[in-house]
């Protein structure tokens, strides 16, 4: 049996849950809606149940501890492609030890779910940084984003604790996904593609020119060295970055 | 405001400001307060990185770089021919908030040249902090300097709005500092950083008998030295920073490559900065810091300078076959801290994975274990992996594995 579900967290959960319900064995995939299916064999598309998801959730932070679901969560934001299999290995691993489980961590399947969060998180840090507001007419703080892995929902809480008494949205532009702050508290939207460029506030500009002007000095020209930059400035993130415009 | 203007000041003073190396952001989590904007993460954030490689953090200008002061390496230096601005304390406030609320940064860093007195320097540097935190409630990071020559009364105010203090040496012996800042004198400049100090212990004496105290510089103090403007040895320097650590609690110490942006009688005409110097020193004090090396054991009488070609721990460990090789299975935390290759984090991997199994050679490379210059050094289940322990091969052997450190030099096509 092929599970299929939205594409979201709780989502997957659901699915494994129904999954594990119907005999862990029987489960040839867990995959998006949108995939096709393959002839031979049947699909089931799983609706979300939170309470599904947080069962298994609770279960694995009871017995396994913080690190096991946090690994998962961020695992499975890294959009890899066979996560579906992969992640559900991973959780059966994590029950199989319980306790042990942090003593157990270079075993493959945790290993591998390892990397993948290693990867997002890497990744989240990075934008942390590299994330780019620009200020609206209405004073909304804009910034768009276009990440590798779906970091967006592990950043906002960054920006709830640092920006609180703004009101501001976080875009990636890659997944038309966004989350918005009202000054009270974040939530997911999507946004759809939008191809008139935001109305800037009337300094907005010359402030980033400032900006710009202030980057380009700040290099000390006798230490040139492009090659340790993109090390850690990859130009995959050029495009959203103000100064590199 | 007028940011045509602003953008002009800015230009000249974070040109001023250039060649300060400190950026970091890290070490002190302020929180948020009720209706405040900003915190600071105690891992520190890079926001961007400039066409040399460093990273920006923060944002680096001098509040002014007029300057009483007439030092020969300094660019800003009173007889010096240059542009010279000033911004109000409220204009550096105005900035930095807007610049941080677009997450281009972390947080401020003002230095500044001396102008009038230390003390009127100090006081302006005190009302910036001042309207930072109480006015605007920012709780972003501020890293700020010790003017030399300041009151301990204003260091110790000034301390209480700030993340992190420092004061400059620059210069790493008495003789080097006569030559080129004649003005400046060793106690003008020590005396500040026994203040910051003392404010430190005291505050975290007071921290611990009491629930509430005002913070005093949380994220510590820290200095610069410049490499290759004196002739001064690497084991000079090293031995600087050995004492600074251990003396006045220095959090770090940072090290700048001569850039030969000015000239003089007094200052030596090189090409290029020394930039894998400053690298080598660096190692070096990680090995302090990190991995309880003395500075009398990475750098001697007889070899008081840095080998170019090898770093640091490489050349200890060939200096000394007796202590290897070592056995993963059964060395100390202490020991393992030695081997090239072998790192803190995969030390301590190495310590609480060792407990379930015995390591096998495979599973060091798990583990995060450089195997590359590792093998050489270890033996695993009293296996040894690398084909001679003679220094001369090793030390052959560790050069050919290298690439070129292209990534600390300035690479060029011809």
């Amino acid at each position: 049996m092929i599970y299929t579900y939205d594409g979201s967290f709780f989502g997957y959960l659901s699915a494994v849950f129904d999954g594990w319900h119907d005999g862990v064995h029987q489960i040839e995939d867990i995959c998006l809606e949108a995939d096709e299916t393959s002839l031979f064999s049947a699909s089931r598309f799983v609706t979300t149940d939170d309470g599904k998801a947080r069962r298994i959730l609770d279960a694995l932070l009871l017995q396994c501890g913080p690190k096991a679901c946090h690994y998962l969560y961020y695992a499975f934001l890294a959009e890899q492609k066979d996560r579906g299999l992969s992640l559900l290995t991973y959780v059966r691993t994590a029950f199989r030890y319980k306790q042990d489980f942090l003593h157990h961590l270079s075993d493959e399947p945790i290993w591998k779910v390892r990397q993948w969060a290693r990867k997002t998180g890497n990744e989240r840090h990075k934008l942390l940084g590299l994330a780019r507001f620009q200020e609206l007419s209405d004073g909304m703080l804009y910034c768009r984003l276009k990440p590798t892995c779906c970091v967006i929902p592990v950043m906002a809480p960054h920006f709830v604790r640092r920006l609180p008494g703004e009101r501001w949205v976080l875009h990636d532009i890659r997944r038309g996904l966004g989350v918005y702050y009202d000054r009270e508290k974040p939530v997911m939207v999507t946004i759809p593609d939008v191809q008139a460029a935001p109305e800037l506030s009337a300094d907005e500009l010359a402030i980033e020119r400032a900006w710009q002007n202030y980057y380009r000095t700040i290099a000390i020209p006798s230490r040139k060295n492009e090659a340790l930059r993109r090390n850690f400035m990859p130009k995959k993130y050029w495009p959203t970055l103000i100064e590199m415009k | 405001m007028d940011w045509e203007r602003i953008e002009e000041k800015l230009h000249i003073l974070s040109d001023a400001a250039k060649y300060d190396v400190s950026c970091s952001s890290s070490g002190s989590h302020r929180a948020n307060t009720a209706g405040g904007i900003g915190n600071a993460a105690a891992c520190g954030i890079c926001h961007t990185w400039s066409s040399d490689g460093r990273c920006v953090s923060l944002l680096k200008i001098l509040m002014t770089n007029h300057c009483i002061y007439n030092c020969a390496y300094c660019v800003n230096a009173a007889s010096r021919e240059a542009k010279r601005a000033i911004l109000t304390p409220e204009e550096i406030a105005d900035v930095t908030l807007a610049f941080y609320r677009r997450n281009y940064i972390e947080g401020l860093f003002l230095s500044s040249g001396v102008y009038r007195s230390p003390d009127y320097t100090t006081e302006l540097l005190i009302r910036t902090a001042r309207i930072l935190r109480e006015e605007k409630k920012f709780n972003g990071y501020i890293h700020m300097k010790g003017i030399p020559g300041t009151s301990a009364a204003l260091i110790r105010e000034l301390g209480h709005y700030v993340d992190r203090l420092s004061v400059n040496i620059e210069l790493p012996s008495s003789s080097s500092l006569k030559l080129l800042a004649p003005q400046k004198t060793k106690e003008n400049i020590l005396v500040p950083m026994g203040h910051i100090r003392e404010g430190i212990d005291q505050w975290r004496d007071e921290k611990k008998r009491y629930k509430k105290v005002p913070s005093f510089v949380p994220a510590g103090q820290t200095t610069q030295l410049i490499v290759g403007a004196t002739p001064d040895s690497d084991r000079t320097i090293l031995r600087l920073s050995q004492a600074l650590y251990d003396k006045v609690d220095m959090k770090r110490v940072y090290y700048s490559a001569y850039v030969p942006a000015v000239t003089g009688s007094n200052l030596p005409a090189i090409a290029e900065p020394p930039l894998l110097r400053e690298h080598r020193l660096y190692q070096a004090d990680w090995l302090m810091r990190f991995y309880q090396f003395n500075v009398e054991e990475i750098l001697t009488d007889e070899v008081p300078n840095f080998d170019l070609d090898l770093d640091p721990k490489s050349c200890w460990a060939l200096r000394h076959p007796e202590v290897f090789p070592l056995e993963v299975n059964r060395a100390s935390y202490h020991d393992l801290l030695r081997v090239p290759g072998i790192g803190v984090t995969s030390a301590r991997r190495i310590c609480a994975a060792r407990r379930q199994a015995f390591l096998s050679y495979d599973s060091l490379k798990r583990l995060g274990v450089v195997l590359k210059r590792a093998r050489y050094f270890i033996t695993c289940k009293g296996k040894y992996y690398g084909l001679s322990t003679d220094p001369a091969y090793v030390r052959r052997m560790l050069l050919s594995g290298q690439k070129q450190p292209s990534a600390y030099e300035p690479m060029s096509l011809f």
